[in-house]
């Protein structure tokens, strides 16, 4: 899942664990450029950074050397860094929690002083550059088991994450008129490295999504290496260690490419393949549009040999599972693979500082019954999503089949609520689905399931959601009727076991 | 041997108070997110890891009772995988559940758990029960040199520790403080407090100033880490070094832990403080009852201690001492035994634990310099053949 929990140590350390890294134009002013890492995937609402980890942000200018089997990037030398670090909490003062603050080194050595969660940022005098850190809403969503190829719904739903984001004017920061495409990486290193340590300075990196994860760790029986990756020197990678990256990547992308029993990637095309994804690095054209669905447009094109027309980059809300997962097992010559999240719990805004803030703790409301009749004949009347059972519903009609199917439910009392189906599992007697509008709660994520008991069955239905517009009173209220009324109808028509 | 602690350069950290707040606000997370997605077994595991981390390092007992609720909830929703059986089996040797924990791991295998996975748990299970130590040592050698992470070193010295090659324990130990690359505070305070126990506790010749060095050092990585407080307190009576155990102590009088209670009682008999020192022997005598009530396969070994001392009550620590060695059969369950069997007068009962000490650890260094060995060299005038290899 993009670079979440990429390694061993990322597991042991968290607040060093780089999740996700963005680059793109920003939707408000295309002149300049945003650039975002998170960190700490699971962060709680009073996650804080390290204050001896750099978070930095680094882009380099490349350079393409070659087009279809040929093709290949190649970073050059000049640098753009921007380093944040933070320090320990401070006292706590009389209006409440201390808060952290930090600052962020900018290319050229100047700083820029930052406090933690404002969600206005920190600008430079001129307006050139502005910078924000805090916790946010985690971007990424992930609709994919890779190793099952299962569809499923964003398993990081309602997840929060560390954020830092630096928007520039682009001209004067990156200097494009001598040259306009960038590789980005993000990476967190010691604050104080040993100076006497032959240790390699570094904790974690990430380039493009799912580098780690969903490429380097998917070969069955294969020696886990991301550590070894992790410690890397982005934009110069050991020689003497790319041997090992060319094969596991090789591996890799043949066993992607096999899984719908079409070979789109012949010996040399693969070879290619291998070699652009071994310069790890978000690619970045900033004379070019970047959208949603730019995400790799320009590595893409190159390898198929012709001129890319977008800038590529990542923007917030890109669907970068998808895009990728087709890429490698079709090519793009066949169909696309949307797995079962359509976006993330919030959505990036349009505006800075781009990610969402952090997503609350979650109410619930769970109602449990113990039925005599077995689980085949309970789920046989219950499971389907388009089940007329529920005694308060007056009709239902579904649009769509399968995740994303929609089901709109017409109550007695003449309430409209719409819900789209997340997952459904037969063999396990279970569906998930997610309210689209008509109770005052959001997010609002349901979940019914049967299991076998000694009796005969029990089923539990649970509702996790937030007030949205109005009391939790009244939410709790309208959720809890709704489950009551179901619980009793099924008591009814199965027989409870008392 | 020298602990030479000046010379050696610590890593820096994260500030051990930002990675307790960190460490709480994802457990929080990972709890709500499991409570709604019961099937997400990668929440699991870090559920797993963090509750250790609560009960390891900041005292919290009752983190065996959520990851035993934790386990059940796995075994139940996911009763078809291999994962949650092997999780299962984790969860299971945490709380020194290990007859269960080895029926888990039949089960995840069965359900076709990763092989790397149920190799690495069934080592656990092997080195904590005592069981063919001698590959379990060739394991972890391997797996220090091919991976060489802290936690294989860790793991490792405290093999070592155990066998009786203390300085091997010490380089390993020390190797993993200097060499790793290392940056929660948790993990290095970790480090520090096995070196405190190796010189403190472990070796026949304790290096009291070694030993509050590095549990001093553990302190400066993780404040609030429970067991080092405690471990160090202790060196701080026995120096009757009173308000510096005090200043230790205090801040963690309310701890779930029963040590700190025990620890606050030894202090205030030592200052005469008789009230103070009635009220926490009753709470310690409360807490560990309580825990051996639930979990007192997890809690049998530290209560036999009490029970020998302040707890006053030298029938009920050979009864927990023989439930540990029934657990797990390992030299220092033996030596607890021992210890118990000749605090009762059974004299014939600490003679036979120990000729089956020395039938099945006896040719291990940690066995000759044992209270057992002295006791039998005495008793016999002969000793052991300590040779490192094992009995056939």
């Amino acid at each position: 899942m993009s670079d979440h929990i990429d390694g061993p140590r990322q597991t042991a350390d968290p607040v060093s664990d780089l999740t996700d890294l963005f680059a793109f134009t920003s939707p408000a002013d295309p002149k300049r450029t945003v650039l975002i890492a998170c960190v700490l995937p699971f962060a709680g609402e009073s996650a804080l950074f390290s204050n001896t980890i750099n978070y930095a942000l680094v882009v380099r200018r490349i350079r393409q050397t070659g087009l279809g089997r040929q093709a290949g990037f190649e970073p050059q030398a000049d640098e753009w860094r921007f380093t944040f670090q933070f320090e320990v909490l401070g006292p706590e003062t009389q209006t409440g929690r201390a808060k952290q603050t930090g600052h962020c080194v900018l290319p050229g050595g100047a700083t820029l002083a930052l406090t933690v969660g404002e969600e206005q940022g920190f600008a430079t005098k001129d307006g050139r550059t502005r910078v924000f850190a805090g916790l946010r809403s985690d971007p990424f969503f992930p609709g994919w088991l890779p190793g099952q190829m299962k569809s499923v719904p964003n398993y990081l739903e309602n997840d929060n994450v560390l954020s830092v984001v630096i928007e520039f004017d682009t001209v004067s920061t990156l200097a494009p008129e001598q040259g306009s495409l960038y590789g980005v990486i993000a990476e967190t290193t010691p604050r104080h490295p040993n100076p006497n340590s032959t240790v390699i300075p570094r904790f974690d990196w990430v380039g493009r999504p799912e580098q780690t994860n969903f490429i380097m760790n998917q070969v069955p029986g294969a020696l886990d290496i991301r550590d070894l990756w992790n410690q890397e020197t982005p934009f110069a990678l050991n020689a003497e260690r790319m041997p090992l990256y060319r094969q596991r990547l090789t591996e890799s992308f043949q066993l992607w490419d096999k899984r719908d029993q079409n070979i789109e990637w012949d010996a040399a095309s693969l070879e290619a393949h291998v070699r652009v994804r071994l310069n790890d690095f978000l690619i970045i054209d900033v004379a070019k549009p970047v959208t949603d669905k730019s995400h790799l447009e320009i590595e893409k094109s190159t390898l198929e040999g012709r001129p890319y027309t977008t800038g590529g980059g990542r923007t917030v809300n890109a669907n970068v599972i998808d895009i990728l997962v087709t890429w490698l097992i079709n090519r793009d010559r066949g169909q696309f693979f949307q797995g079962g999240a359509l976006q993330a719990t919030q959505p990036g805004s349009t505006t800075f500082p781009y990610v969402r803030p952090a997503n609350k703790n979650m109410l619930s409301v769970t109602r449990s019954v113990e039925l005599r009749a077995s689980a085949q004949e309970v789920w046989q009347a219950i499971g389907g999503f388009g089940s007329l059972w529920h005694p308060l519903v007056a009709q239902l009609t579904l649009t769509g089949e399968g995740p994303g199917q929609l089901r709109r439910i017409e109550t007695l009392d003449g309430k409209i609520m719409i819900e789209r189906l997340s997952e459904r599992d037969e063999a396990q007697k279970t569906y998930r689905y997610a309210l689209v509008s008509g109770i005052p709660a959001n997010p609002y994520n349901g979940a019914l399931s049967v299991k076998p008991s000694a009796t005969g069955s029990s089923v539990t239905w649970s509702v996790s959601y937030r007030p949205d517009g109005q009391g939790d009173l009244i939410v709790r209220l309208i959720i809890s009727s709704l489950l009551n009324a179901g619980m009793a109808a099924l008591k009814k028509r199965f027989g409870e076991v008392a | 041997m020298s602990a030479a602690p000046t010379l050696i350069d610590l890593p820096a950290a994260t500030d051990g108070v930002l990675a307790v707040i960190n460490h709480e606000s994802i457990l929080s997370r990972c709890w709500q997110t499991i409570d709604r997605n019961p099937e997400r077994l990668g929440i699991a595991a870090q559920l797993i890891d963090e509750e250790y981390r609560r009960s390891h390092f900041l005292g919290d007992t009752g983190a065996l009772d959520r990851l035993l609720a934790l386990s059940e909830t796995m075994r139940r929703q996911c009763a078809a995988s291999g994962e949650a059986f092997l999780l299962a089996a984790q969860i299971a040797s945490l709380v020194h559940q290990f007859e269960q924990a080895k029926l888990y791991l039949v089960q995840a295998k069965n359900l076709g758990a990763d092989a790397q996975s149920l190799l690495r748990q069934q080592l656990s299970l092997d080195h904590a029960t005592g069981h063919h130590w001698p590959s379990v040592l060739e394991t972890r050698l391997s797996l220090s040199e091919q991976t060489p992470s802290l936690q294989n070193r860790v793991a490792l010295g405290a093999l070592y520790a155990e066998i009786g090659l203390y300085q091997e324990a010490e380089n390993a130990y020390l190797s993993a403080i200097t060499q790793d690359r290392e940056h929660s505070p948790f993990s290095l305070a970790w480090v520090c407090f096995q070196l405190g126990v190796l010189f403190g506790e472990t070796m026949p010749q304790a290096d009291p100033i070694a030993a509050q060095y590095w549990y001093a050092q553990a302190l400066a990585y993780l404040p609030a880490y429970t067991h080092a407080r405690v471990h160090l307190a202790e060196l701080h009576l026995d120096l009757r070094q009173f308000d510096a155990a005090l200043t230790l102590l205090q801040p963690i009088k309310d701890s779930s832990d029963p040590e700190v209670s025990w620890r606050l009682a030894q202090l205030y008999v030592q200052t005469e403080r008789v009230n103070e020192a009635r009220y926490h022997l009753a709470r310690t005598q409360h807490i560990f009852e309580h825990l051996l009530a639930t979990h007192a396969l997890a809690f049998a070994d530290h209560a036999v201690d009490f029970y020998l001392e302040e707890g006053n009550d030298p029938g009920k620590a050979l009864q927990l001492a023989l439930l540990n060695l029934d657990n797990r059969a390992t030299l220092k369950a033996f030596l607890l035994s021992y210890e118990a069997a000749k605090a009762n007068a059974q004299h014939l009962m600490a003679q036979t634990l120990a000729d089956r000490a020395a039938a099945q650890w006896g040719h291990l260094p940690a066995f000759k310099h044992s209270a057992v060995n002295a006791s039998l060299r005495a008793e016999l005038n002969s000793a052991p053949n300590a040779n490192l290899q094992p009995e056939p």
